[in-house]
């Protein structure tokens, strides 16, 4: 059974997930450009790093896509059949949502490998400066972190009912209105920034997000 | 004739070294620097509101030291923003900021044509500036009055303005790109835990700096990468390239050379400096003219100045950038959420 799951959720995602592959390959690849002259000059290391500091933006927000798109592919047949295929099947509904998830974590995979081999090339083409080193493994396992956290937290939204989603976003939206109301009444109160640092600040749920994504580094 | 005028010039000199050793005496020297400062004050003062009398009505705001001369519609802001600017001087420059008493700014807005006020330091600002702007401006400003105040060594070791509000951190972490790539064997050796090199590396060490600052090679490659050597050097240069380290010597001394480490380093150390030393440090630092740097740093800082580079450096060893690795524990931690949301998927109540 999870043969068949994992193969119609390949045949629904593989045309939009075989670009994110490439793009994952791509992206170490893209963000080595400048890295051409072992010789460089401190002043050209600080501007490699700024620039490979720059590109790590993309890591996280291919993560965030990748991961966006795989948990909305694993249940939009259900959603569109009101679920009656699922119900139908002599299993209990967890075992069910885990062939789910579980399809969608290895096809997430590859787009891992993908990066992971990107980087690999990309740290063996580029000429590094002395005292630089590459990361091409690391990046690589917090890229695999960061895909897995993001697809499990959308999965999970995705797996409830429209009714879920919309308490979700009740919430967001309840904070930014009370944020904007605290500040119209002249309360300085930053209640976002307290609650986008307990989410991305360790141990939050998103810390692996945050900080520096860069494939060449001290 | 001659013989009795050179007795009489004679007999003048020598009735006059009293008052001439009196008039080298330090106290007396300070004491009447400190009268001049004050007159000087006091002109300064006078001619601003004497010109202001004689052109435009125009406000004087006080905040500290800082004297600025402003129209009357911008003195609100001004006022609002000197407070700030004041307060950021003062953290940083201790005592020193005292003496932008003795140079009144003029401030004024782009736009409407410039206040008629000579002899007064000009500070200008864009027409929509905010407080923020011009706190900024004004702190520019008073730090450039300051730099000019400071003598020549120490104002071009030390490099571009020393801005007070710079996050250390950030300045640490990029001076801690240039300690593991600058390409010299100081910086390698400061690195390492070196002091002296560090000095070296900063422009500080006693010596030859192209000589303590770099090897062989390195002098070698610094010659070839300049761009801008002037002609008569040319066949000193070929040379160099050629492999005679003296003709290298010869190239750096003629057209000369930064230290190894750049002036966000060097300002890092001031920083460091003028914390360890409290509110006189930079007096001590910036006009101890007969002394050398390093001494005037040791000084400043009242520490010997091994001392103050190893702080120094355990500072920007500390400040190391975070690289991508991941420490096993946030890893976990990453891996229990994974694990925690999934279950919030099995358990949902789609068709319960």
């Amino acid at each position: 059974m999870f043969r068949m799951i994992l193969f119609t959720q390949w045949k629904w995602s593989r045309l939009t997930l075989s670009p994110l592959v490439v793009a994952a390959f791509a992206l170490p690849v893209f963000s080595v450009q400048r890295a051409g002259n072992p010789q460089t000059t401190p002043w050209e290391a600080r501007q490699l790093l700024s620039s490979l500091e720059s590109w790590g933006v993309a890591y996280p927000v291919l993560a965030t896509t990748i991961a966006l798109f795989m948990a909305m592919t694993a249940w939009s047949a259900d959603h569109r059949g009101r679920h009656v295929y699922a119900l139908s099947l002599p299993i209990p509904r967890w075992h069910y949502a885990l062939q789910r998830f579980g399809a969608g974590a290895l096809l997430l995979g590859a787009a891992v490998i993908a990066l992971w081999l990107g980087a690999l090339f990309a740290a063996g083409t580029a000429s590094i400066p002395a005292g630089l080193h590459a990361y091409p493994t690391a990046i690589a396992v917090r890229f695999a972190l960061a895909l897995f956290l993001a697809y499990a937290v959308f999965f999970a939204i995705t797996a409830g009912t429209t009714r879920t989603a919309g308490y979700v976003l009740a919430i967001i939206g309840g904070i930014i209105a009370v944020q904007v109301l605290l500040e119209t009444a002249g309360v300085h109160v930053a209640l976002i920034p307290f609650i986008g640092d307990r989410l991305i600040l360790w141990p939050g749920p998103l810390e692996i997000f945050s900080g520096r994504w860069m494939l060449i580094d001290v | 004739m001659f013989e009795r005028h050179r007795w009489a010039v004679a007999a003048l000199v020598a009735s006059m070294m009293p008052a001439i050793l009196t008039a080298q005496d330090t106290t007396a020297l300070v004491r009447r620097l400190h009268q001049l400062e004050l007159l000087r004050h006091s002109a300064a003062v006078a001619v601003a509101r004497a010109e202001s009398a004689r052109r435009e009505r125009l406000d004087t705001v006080r905040s500290g030291a800082l004297v600025i001369v402003v129209r009357p519609g911008e003195a609100a802001l001004v006022r609002q923003a000197s407070g700030v600017a004041w307060t950021r001087l003062d953290s940083v420059y201790g005592d020193e900021a005292a003496t932008l008493s003795s140079t009144p700014m003029l401030f004024f807005l782009l736009g409407p044509p410039r206040p008629q006020m000579a002899h007064l330091y000009p500070v200008i600002a864009d027409s929509a500036a905010t407080s923020a702007d011009v706190a900024f401006q004004l702190v520019r400003a008073a730090s450039a009055v300051i730099r000019e105040k400071a003598d020549t060594l120490v104002a071009n070791w030390t490099g571009p303005l020393l801005l007070p509000g710079v996050p250390a951190a950030t300045e640490h972490a990029r001076v801690y790109v240039e300690l593991v790539t600058a390409p010299s064997v100081a910086v390698r050796r400061c690195y390492a835990g070196t002091a002296d090199a560090c000095a070296a590396a900063l422009g500080l060490g006693e010596g030859d700096p192209a000589v303590l600052g770099y090897d062989a090679a390195e002098r070698r490659a610094l010659v070839a990468h300049s761009t801008d050597l002037l002609g008569r050097l040319r066949p000193a240069v070929d040379a160099c390239t050629l492999g005679s380290d003296s003709a290298c010597l010869d190239v750096l001394h003629a057209r000369g050379f930064e230290p190894p480490l750049s002036t966000d380093a060097r300002q890092s150390l001031v920083r460091l400096t003028l914390v360890s030393g409290g509110r006189r440090a930079l007096g001590r630092l910036a006009h101890g003219v007969s002394r050398s740097l390093s001494q005037r740093f040791a000084l400043a800082a009242r520490m010997p100045v091994d001392s103050l580079i190893l702080a120094w450096r355990r500072a920007i060893i500390e400040a190391r950038p975070k690289p991508v690795t991941i420490a096993p524990a946030r890893a976990w931690t990453a891996l229990g959420w994974i694990v925690l949301m999934g279950l919030v998927a099995f358990r949902s109540s789609r068709w319960r």
